[in-house]
C-alpha cells in the first residue's frame, strides 16, 4: 500500500524527537543502512536506476544506494529471476523519506512497500570502494572436507591461534564493517564500509598470513602489534569500543565455539568473520542492526567464492552464527531482517546449488519482562499494561504493540492511550487510524515526550501502535526528557475476541557486555507477575499476569530458515533461566506458522553455579567463560560445519533429529524441555575445554 | 615487668592513599624490596629478638650465668679494609638493608643532573666517571647518560584524546591497575622464577634498579614539570589517585623498563635453558608496556609518559648493567619531546608503542633503537676503571649465581 512504508520508526528517529540520539553526532545528513522490501516487480536494478520521482534536481543516487551485491555481483554470477531478491539492504538519506511521503510520487511510494532503520554510521567509516573485484565462479570439482563458517558477530580476535592452521590463518576474510579504510572492493556495498582484511597479501593490502609473521618476535606471536598493524585497535580512531583489547570478547568467544582448533591439525574449515558496528552505533533502542547483518551475510557468501576459487573447487556450503538478537518484532518470521535472510539462502542454493545454512541463537529475555500478552475477555474491556521505565535513561524507550491479523476492513478493533507517571498522556488512538491521524502526542511546553503511533506493517500484514519515550535524562542537561517512573500503555476493546491476541514488546534498550551503557532497560512491571517463589528461585513460569516469559524469543529468530537454538545447563540438563522460547506469533494468512521455538538446546552453562562455558579469550592460551544462548548456537553452527564438510545436509531437520535422538536422556535428568521452550531437545556437546570445573 | 607482649606492631599505613609513588622497594631502607604478597623474608628461621619481653629476658639471664669476667684468650683477625679492585666479602656479613645502602651509593654518587643551558625544556642525567684511584679520584667528568626534553602543550593535548580512548579498557584493567600501585615485582616473577627464598641477590638487585629508576624519575619529573592528564580536562576523571608529581617521564613504565631490561640481561647472563631466550626478553617487554599502558587506561598518564619513561627505563638498566659488569662503555639515549608528532589531517595522535624503542629481533640481540625523531641515535659512552664497582659485581655475580 503506498505510502506504508513510513512508520513510527521512521517518523520519531528522522522527523521526531528521536533525531538527536538516532543521527550521529557530528552528521546531521548521514547514509542511512535501511532494509528495504521492493513491491513485486521492481528489481533491485530497476530500483537502482530510478523510479520516477518528483524532486529537487539531483540524481537518484544522491538519495539511495543499492549495494553491487544486487545490482551487479550476483547478476554477473548468472542470477536471473532478481524478482527474487526483494529485500535488500540499501543506503539512503534523509530527504529519500521526504519523497516517500510526498504523494505525487506515487511510483516510488509503489516501489517501496516496506522499509527497517538500522543505525548509521559515524562520519569517515565509509569510504570509495576500490577496484571492482571479479569474482568468478567457481569450477572446480566438490571439495570433500572442506566448508566456510561465516559469523556475523563482535569482538572477533581474528589473529587468536584457535583461527590459524600451519602456515597462516583460517580466516580467509575479514570485515570489520566500522574499521577504518580501506573497506572491502565494491562487490558488496553501495561504498565500503569499515575495514576489510584477508588472508593473503595483495599488493599494498597486507594479508593476516602475513600480519601474523610481521607480528612474531622470539617466535612469539605479539598479536597486540598484529591488531595494532592491522589498524583494528588503535585508539586513535573514534570508534570508542575496542572488543578485542578486552580480555573476553562476545565473537571471539563465540567463534571458538563454531570452527575453534588447536593450530597444528584443524580441519579445513574456512573462516569468514562479519564484525557488526556496534561500537560505532552504540546501538541506540531506536534501531537495530539489521542492515548491517544482511549486507553481512551477502558478504559471506560471496567471499566464499573467493575462497573456492582459491582451493580450487565448486561452491563450498556455507554455515553462519548469529548470536544477535533482538527483542520487539512481529515473531512470525515476517521480520525484514528474517525475510532477507530467508531470500539469501534460497538465491544461493538456486545459483551454486550449495547449502547455506544459517544458526541463531533463540535470546536470552526469558525473564526480562519485555513481553505482554494481552487477550481480551469481552468487548468494552479496557487493559492497562504498567511500564516501568527507568531513570537515567539515554535512549529512548520504545514498547510496540503487535496487533492480531485482520481479515477485512472495519471499524477499529481497539484503541490505545498512553499515561505518563503522574498524569498525563497521549488522546485516544484507533486501530487503522490513516497517515496523518495515526499520531498522538504528549506535549509539554512545547515539547513531545512521548508519542503513540498506529502503523500498518506491510511485510506482516498485521496492524501495529506504538509507543516511543524521550530519554529520561540527558547528559548534557539541556532539553527535554520524559519522567521516568510507571506508565501506562491503556487498550480498549471493541472486537477483539479472546482468541486475538494483542503481544506487546519493549525494544531491548541496554548495551552488550563491556559497552558503555547509555540505555537503561525498561519492563512490564506487573504485580500479578511472580518473580520468585518462596525459596527465592526465580520463577520461569507463566501465571495469570499479561507480562509474559513465553514467546520471548530473539525477534530475528522466528522464521523458516534458521537453526535456532536455546541454552540448556550442562550439569543440571534443565534450560537456563534465561533461555527464551516460543511460541511465535500466527501469521497472517493460512500459512502455517514456521515454527514454534527454537529447534533444540545446546548447553550454555556448565552448571547453575558455574555460569557460561569455556573457549577463548581474545587472546591466545586464554580461556574464559561467557554464556547466554549466544554460546549455545555456535556448537550447533560447529556440528553443521562437520556435517556440511562430509556433503550431509545438517539442516533444521537434521538439527531437530540429532536432539530427538538423545531424548528422552536417563534419569536424573529431568524429562525433556517443553517444545516451546527446548524445540526437539537437548544437545550436550563434549565441552571444547577439558578444563574440568566441577566434580559430582 | 616488662612493656607489652607482642612488640610494637609497627604504626603502617602512614604513606596514606596513594603510596609513594614509586612501585615498590623504596621506602623502607630495611626491606629489600620483597615481592609483594609472596610472604616476606622475615619470620621463619629468624633470630627475633628486640622485644622489651626479650631484652629484659637477656639481661636476666646473663646476670644468671655470667661469673666473674674474665680477659678473652684471644683477639678475632680484623676484617679485611675495602681495597680497590678487592672482592668485597664482607658485603655477604651485612643485612641486606645495609647492602641496599651500599648499592644506592655506589649508584646514586655517580649520577648529577644539570639543565640544559640553552633548552629549557630538556634535562640531562650524567654518570660521573672517574679514572683510577688514589686519595682523590682522578680524571672526573661528567659523561652524558640520559636527556629528556619535555614536549610542547600542544603534544599533551593531543595525546588526551588517547587517553579518553583508553579508559574504556578500565573494567577489563581494573585488577591488575591496583594491583600495580605497589607490587610490581610479582608480575616480573610470574615470568621468570623469581621468590625470597630462592632468588633472594635476584630481588636485591632488581630493588636496587628500582631505587635507581625512582631517583633519577623524580629528578627529572620535578626539573620537566609536566601536568597529569586530569589538569587538561575534567572529564578524564581517573580511576585512582593521581599522584602528587609530575607526569613525564611515566614512573610506572621508567620501573617496568628497567625491572625488565635488568633480570633479562641477568637472565641472557646466566646461559639458563629457558630464560635466556629471546622469548623470556620478548614477555618482560610485553610485561612492561602492558604495566605502562595500564597506567594510561587508568587516566594517570598520557601515553607519551610513556614513552620517555620506558627510554629512560630501558637506558638506566643497560647502564645499571654495565656497571655491575665491569663493560667498558654504556649507552647515553635522549628523548626528544620537541619531535613528538602531534596528529594532522593525515596522522593520528602517536601513541605508545615499546617497539619503536626497543628490539627484541635486533641482529646481535635484542637491543634498543633509535627511531630517527623523537628517540635520536644513542652516544657510547667508555666506562673508566672508576666507574666499575667491586660492590655491584659482587651483587651481580651472586644473582646469576642465582639461575644456574
Amino acid at each position: 500500500m503506498a505510502g506504508d512504508a513510513i512508520d513510527s520508526e521512521v517518523n520519531w528517529n528522522l522527523f521526531g524527537p528521536g533525531r538527536e540520539e538516532f543521527l550521529p553526532p557530528g552528521d546531521r545528513d548521514p547514509w542511512i543502512p535501511v532494509l528495504i522490501k521492493l513491491s513485486q516487480g521492481t528489481t533491485p536494478q530497476s530500483f537502482a536506476r530510478g523510479p520516477d520521482f518528483k524532486a529537487a534536481a539531483v540524481p537518484w543516487s544522491d538519495w539511495v544506494l543499492v549495494p553491487r551485491l544486487y545490482t551487479e555481483t550476483l547478476p554477473r554470477l548468472g542470477f536471473e529471476k532478481p524478482d527474487d531478491l526483494r529485500y535488500i539492504a540499501a543506503l539512503v538519506k534523509i530527504g529519500f523519506f521526504e519523497l516517500l511521503q510526498d504523494e505525487r510520487n506515487a511510483e516510488l511510494r509503489d516501489a517501496v512497500e516496506d522499509i527497517a532503520l538500522s543505525a548509521p554510521l559515524p562520519p569517515g567509516v565509509y569510504s570509495e570502494p576500490g577496484e571492482d573485484e571479479p569474482i568468478l565462479f567457481p569450477q572446480g570439482g566438490p571439495a570433500t572436507g572442506a566448508v566456510v563458517v561465516g559469523i556475523v558477530d563482535d569482538g572477533i580476535a581474528f589473529a587468536h591461534e584457535r583461527f590459524r592452521e600451519p602456515g597462516g590463518s583460517r580466516v580467509e576474510f575479514f570485515w570489520m564493517q566500522d574499521g577504518p579504510p580501506p573497506g572491502p572492493p565494491a562487490i558488496v556495498g553501495p561504498l565500503a564500509s569499515g575495514r576489510e582484511l584477508r588472508k593473503e597479501t595483495i599488493g599494498a593490502r597486507i594479508g593476516i598470513d602475513d600480519l601474523l609473521k610481521q607480528g612474531t618476535y622470539a617466535d612469539l606471536c605479539d598479536e597486540d602489534e598484529v591488531y595494532r598493524r592491522a589498524g583494528v585497535i588503535d585508539p586513535r580512531t573514534p570508534t570508542g569500543h575496542k572488543a578485542i583489547l578486552w580480555r573476553r570478547a562476545h565473537g571471539t568467544h563465540v567463534l571458538d565455539l563454531a570452527c575453534g582448533f588447536s593450530p597444528e591439525s584443524p580441519p579445513n574449515w574456512r573462516i569468514v568473520g562479519v564484525q557488526l558496528p556496534i561500537a560505532t552505533t552504540g546501538m541506540p533502542a531506536s534501531s537495530t542492526l539489521g542492515s548491517y547483518i544482511v549486507l553481512g551475510l551477502g558478504y559471506i557468501l560471496v567471499r566464499s567464492l573467493a575462497v573456492a576459487n582459491r582451493l580450487n573447487c565448486g561452491p563450498l556450503p556455507v554455515v553462519v552464527n548469529i548470536s544477535y538478537g533482538i527483542t520487539a518484532g512481529p515473531h512470525d518470521g515476517t521480520h525484514l531482517v528474517e525475510r532477507a535472510i530467508e531470500g539469501l539462502v534460497l538465491m544461493w542454493k538456486q545459483m551454486f546449488g550449495v547449502d547455506v545454512r544459517v544458526v541463531i541463537a533463540s535470546g536470552n529475555s526469558h525473564l526480562d519482562r519485555l513481553h505482554a500478552e494481552i487477550a481480551f475477555a469481552s468487548p468494552g474491556e479496557t487493559v492497562e499494561i504498567p511500564w516501568r521505565v527507568q531513570p537515567e535513561d539515554g535512549t529512548s524507550s520504545v514498547v510496540e504493540l503487535w496487533l492480531p491479523p485482520r481479515a477485512k476492513a472495519g471499524p477499529p478493533r481497539v484503541k490505545l492511550s498512553v499515561v505518563a507517571p503522574g498524569g498525563g498522556g497521549t488522546a485516544i488512538l484507533d486501530e487503522d487510524a490513516p497517515p496523518g491521524q495515526n499520531r498522538k502526542d504528549w506535549v509539554v511546553d512545547g515539547a513531545v515526550l512521548c508519542s503513540a503511533y498506529y502503523d500498518h506493517m506491510p511485510s506482516s500484514s498485521r496492524g501495529r501502535f506504538a509507543v516511543w519515550i524521550r530519554p529520561t535524562a540527558r547528559v548534557d542537561g539541556a532539553g527535554p526528557v520524559a519522567p521516568a517512573g510507571l506508565w501506562t500503555i491503556k487498550l480498549e476493546n471493541s472486537s477483539l475476541k479472546s482468541g486475538e491476541a494483542v503481544h506487546a514488546r519493549i525494544r531491548r534498550d541496554e548495551p552488550p557486555y563491556g559497552y558503555p551503557r547509555r540505555g537503561r532497560q525498561s519492563y512490564f512491571d506487573d504485580p500479578v507477575y511472580e518473580r520468585y517463589d518462596s525459596a527465592g528461585r526465580p520463577v520461569e513460569e507463566d501465571n495469570a499476569s499479561i507480562v509474559k516469559r513465553v514467546g520471548s524469543m530473539n525477534a530475528l529468530a522466528t522464521g523458516e530458515a534458521p537453526s535456532v537454538i536455546g541454552g540448556v545447563l550442562r550439569k543440571e540438563l534443565r534450560p537456563a533461566p534465561y533461555s527464551a522460547g516460543g511460541p511465535v506469533t500466527r501469521r497472517a494468512g493460512t500459512a502455517p506458522a514456521p515454527r514454534q521455538g527454537p529447534d533444540a538446546l545446546a548447553v550454555c552453562d556448565d552448571s547453575a553455579v558455574h555460569a557460561g562455558v569455556l573457549a577463548a579469550g581474545t587472546r591466545s592460551g586464554s580461556v574464559v567463560a561467557m554464556n547466554g544462548t549466544s554460546v549455545a548456537a555456535p556448537m550447533i553452527t560447529r556440528w553443521i560445519a562437520g556435517e556440511l564438510a562430509a556433503g550431509k545436509p545438517g539442516d533444521r531437520t537434521a538439527v531437530r533429529a540429532l536432539a530427538a535422538a538423545g531424548e528422552p536422556m536417563p534419569a536424573p535428568a529431568p524429562p525433556p524441555p517443553t517444545p516451546l521452550r527446548g524445540g526437539a531437545g537437548r544437545i550436550v556437546p563434549a565441552p571444547l575445554n577439558p578444563l574440568p570445573r566441577f566434580e559430582r | 615487668m616488662s612493656g607489652p607482649l607482642g612488640g610494637i606492631g609497627g604504626i603502617g599505613g602512614i604513606g596514606g592513599i596513594g603510596g609513594i609513588g614509586g612501585i615498590g622497594g623504596i621506602g623502607g631502607i630495611g626491606g629489600i624490596g620483597g615481592i609483594g604478597g609472596i610472604g616476606g623474608i622475615g619470620g621463619i628461621g629468624g633470630i627475633g629478638g628486640d622485644s622489651p619481653l626479650a631484652a629484659d629476658a637477656l639481661v636476666h639471664t646473663r646476670d644468671g650465668i655470667i661469673g666473674s669476667w674474665q680477659d678473652p684468650a684471644a683477639a678475632p683477625v680484623q676484617l679485611a679494609a675495602e681495597q680497590t679492585g678487592q672482592p668485597p666479602d664482607n658485603l655477604e656479613l651485612w643485612s641486606p638493608g645495609v647492602r641496599a645502602s651500599l648499592f644506592d651509593f655506589e649508584l646514586h654518587s655517580r649520577v648529577g643532573f644539570h639543565v640544559d643551558g640553552t633548552d629549557p625544556d630538556t634535562m640531562h642525567v650524567c654518570h660521573l666517571d672517574t679514572a683510577g684511584s688514589g686519595s682523590l679520584p682522578a680524571g672526573m667528568a661528567y659523561k652524558p647518560l640520559v636527556s629528556l626534553t619535555r614536549p610542547s602543550t600542544a603534544v599533551f593535548e593531543d595525546q588526551l584524546h588517547l587517553v579518553h580512548a583508553y579508559a574504556d579498557l578500565r573494567p577489563d584493567r581494573a585488577a591488575e591497575i591496583l594491583s600495580q600501585l605497589s607490587a610490581t615485582t610479582v608480575f616480573v616473577g610470574s615470568i621468570a622464577y623469581l621468590h625470597p627464598d630462592r632468588t633472594p641477590k635476584t630481588l636485591e638487585l632488581i630493588a636496587t634498579a628500582f631505587r635507581l629508576a625512582n631517583l633519577v624519575e623524580m629528578r627529572l619529573k620535578h626539573g620537566l614539570a609536566c601536568r597529569r592528564p586530569n589538569e587538561y580536562s575534567p572529564q578524564l576523571q581517573p580511576m585512582i589517585l593521581t599522584p602528587a608529581h609530575g607526569a613525564l617521564p611515566s614512573g610506572h613504565a621508567t620501573e617496568a623498563f628497567i625491572a625488565s631490561t635488568v633480570l633479562w640481561r641477568l637472565l641472557e647472563a646466566s646461559g639458563h635453558a629457558v630464560y635466556s631466550t629471546a622469548a623470556t626478553c620478548e614477555q618482560l617487554m610485553r610485561l612492561a608496556s602492558r604495566t605502562a599502558i595500564n597506567r594510561t587506561v587508568a587516566g594517570v598518564h598520557f601515553p607519551v609518559d610513556s614513552v620517555a619513561g620506558a627510554l629512560l627505563g630501558l637506558t638506566l638498566g643497560h647502564y645499571l648493567v654495565s656497571r655491575c659488569t665491569g663493560a667498558a662503555d654504556y649507552e647515553a639515549w635522549s628523548f626528544d619531546g620537541h619531535s613528538y608528532p602531534v596528529s594532522s589531517s593525515t596522522a593520528p595522535a602517536e601513541d605508545f608503542n615499546w617497539r619503536v624503542l626497543f628490539d627484541v629481533g635486533a641482529a646481535g640481540g635484542p637491543a634498543q633503537v633509535s627511531n630517527g625523531s623523537y628517540i635520536p641515535n644513542a652516544s657510547t659512552q667508555t666506562l673508566d676503571a672508576g666507574g666499575h664497582s667491586p660492590l655491584l659485581a659482587f651483587l651481580w655475580d651472586k644473582a646469576a649465581a642465582e639461575w644456574a
